[in-house]
């Protein structure tokens, strides 16, 4: 799909910056490397921003089951959706003090809570009845990046991505080190990141 | 000021031959256009410039007619992409409200099953839309737009009086991979550029208010420039680069 960022292009604009032509002339490090450290810094933007948001509709609820596993990449829960009625979020404590037995009450679920169960879990409040399709909204990392993942960002993006793997590069201890260089290039993919942030919102990582 | 333009005064003020630059990278494939070798280096790093400038500023406007099918969640980068933000969402001549989720299910406990005239939306994320109420209407979409990749002969699409800055963008990313006091020359480049940014930001600012839109370009004069510019300097005891009062 036109918009996506290709890593592998990112990759090659900035071989010059590293000194090479080719990923096959890079002397002080190797593709791998580069495309970790992009990995990193696109799982970095998802918790720091919110601007990777998806809306995963792969979850329906069961009778007499409180909780589900969140989608695989899920950063942030931002709405949580019973077909097309919002539930409210809600702490456990606050669902105890409504309702003694709220983990076992059986209704139609008005109100989410994730606290006190596990990172990758939703837990729904009364205990659903039957089947319904649960849509979650929130902040997700794109799959692992490989040499040519596409990234679906703004092509902005493809600067942010740029200047934290030079900052990586030029950090590592070795020969390869430039702290003045790795320091700005990490102040630049600061700068991406509260723009980021200014636009899309901060993620749950400031 | 088309690329080959740009690229040739990059060359000339680091000094170098604009037909056959040797401090720069230049590709076997890499076009000659008006007598200046048209480094892929250095039109990555114009490019790179031109993206970042339509990024903080938010000074290239779009509006499209966006067909809305009813529906309560749309993917807009799917038909749009170069979508940056939208900016503003008119329908039957009336703009939407801006809201967030927690203010739909305030408005409206039933907002995502809800037939009329869309009167609200909600931005998520860079490409996830939230309509209510639902209606499959044309609607007037306005958003900030990121420029293409442009070739040797492409004119960027920034404002004119702006294409300078793409010079000393350019200039600055070149300087970059050498560290030292190479970077820290390039830095009162970047720190031009910036500058200039920061008024054309404002400019955005002012005209954005006026019409209603949301969300308002980056406010870069607020920014904190020391790590990105004033720390790297004192790595090597020199002068702090020039800035704009």
């Amino acid at each position: 799909m036109a918009g996506e960022i290709d890593t592998t292009q990112v990759i090659a604009q900035l071989l010059p910056a590293l000194h090479a032509d080719s990923v096959a002339d890079l002397t002080f490090w190797s593709q791998a490397d580069l495309v970790n450290w992009m990995d990193e810094a696109c799982k970095s933007l998802a918790h720091r921003t919110t601007m990777l948001v998806e809306r995963d509709t792969s979850t329906s609820t069961a009778a007499g089951t409180a909780t589900y596993a969140l989608p695989a990449r899920n950063v942030t829960t931002l709405h949580v959706s019973l077909g097309t009625a919002s539930l409210r979020p809600a702490s456990q404590l606050e669902l105890e003090a409504r309702d003694s037995s709220y983990q076992s009450t059986a209704g139609t679920p008005d109100h989410w809570y994730e606290d006190r169960i596990g990172a990758e879990t939703i837990g729904l409040c009364p205990v659903p009845t039957g089947e319904a399709p649960l849509a979650i909204v929130g902040s997700e990392y794109p799959p692992d990046l490989e040499q040519n993942t596409l990234v679906q960002a703004p092509a902005a993006v493809a600067g942010y991505l740029s200047f934290s793997v030079l900052a990586r590069a030029y950090g590592r201890e070795g020969e390869s080190e430039m702290p003045d260089v790795a320091q700005h290039c990490a102040a630049r993919a600061e700068f991406y990141t509260q723009i980021f942030q200014s636009y899309f919102g901060a993620g749950s990582w400031k | 000021m088309i690329i080959s333009d740009i690229v040739g005064r990059i060359l000339t003020r680091i000094d170098d031959n604009p037909a056959a630059p040797v401090s720069v990278y230049v590709a076997p494939t890499d076009p000659v256009v008006n007598g200046v070798t048209i480094a892929s280096e250095v039109l990555a790093a114009v490019n790179e410039g031109q993206q970042l400038a339509a990024l903080l500023t938010l000074c290239l406007e779009n509006t499209v007619e966006y067909q809305l099918g009813g529906d309560t969640w749309i993917t807009p980068r799917q038909g749009l992409a170069d979508l940056i933000v939208p900016l503003r969402i008119v329908v039957a001549g009336a703009r939407l409200r801006p809201s967030t989720l927690m203010e739909l299910d305030a408005w409206n406990s039933s907002w995502q099953a809800t037939a009329g005239t869309p009167a609200r939306y909600a931005s998520l994320g860079c490409n996830l839309l939230a309509i209510t109420p639902q209606a499959s209407v044309l609607a007037q979409l306005t958003y900030a737009q990121s420029p293409a990749m442009m070739g040797p002969m492409d004119t960027p699409v920034i404002p004119v009086e702006h294409h300078e800055d793409l010079v000393e963008y350019g200039i600055y990313r070149v300087k970059l991979r050498e560290g030292a006091q190479q970077l820290t020359r390039g830095l009162n480049n970047l720190n031009a550029f910036l500058d200039s940014m920061t008024r054309l930001g404002n400019q955005t600012r002012a005209k954005s208010l006026l019409a209603g839109n949301f969300p308002l370009p980056f406010e870069l004069d607020k920014f904190d420039r020391s790590k990105l510019i004033d720390e790297v300097a004192k790595f090597h005891g020199g002068a702090k680069p020039t800035r704009e009062a």
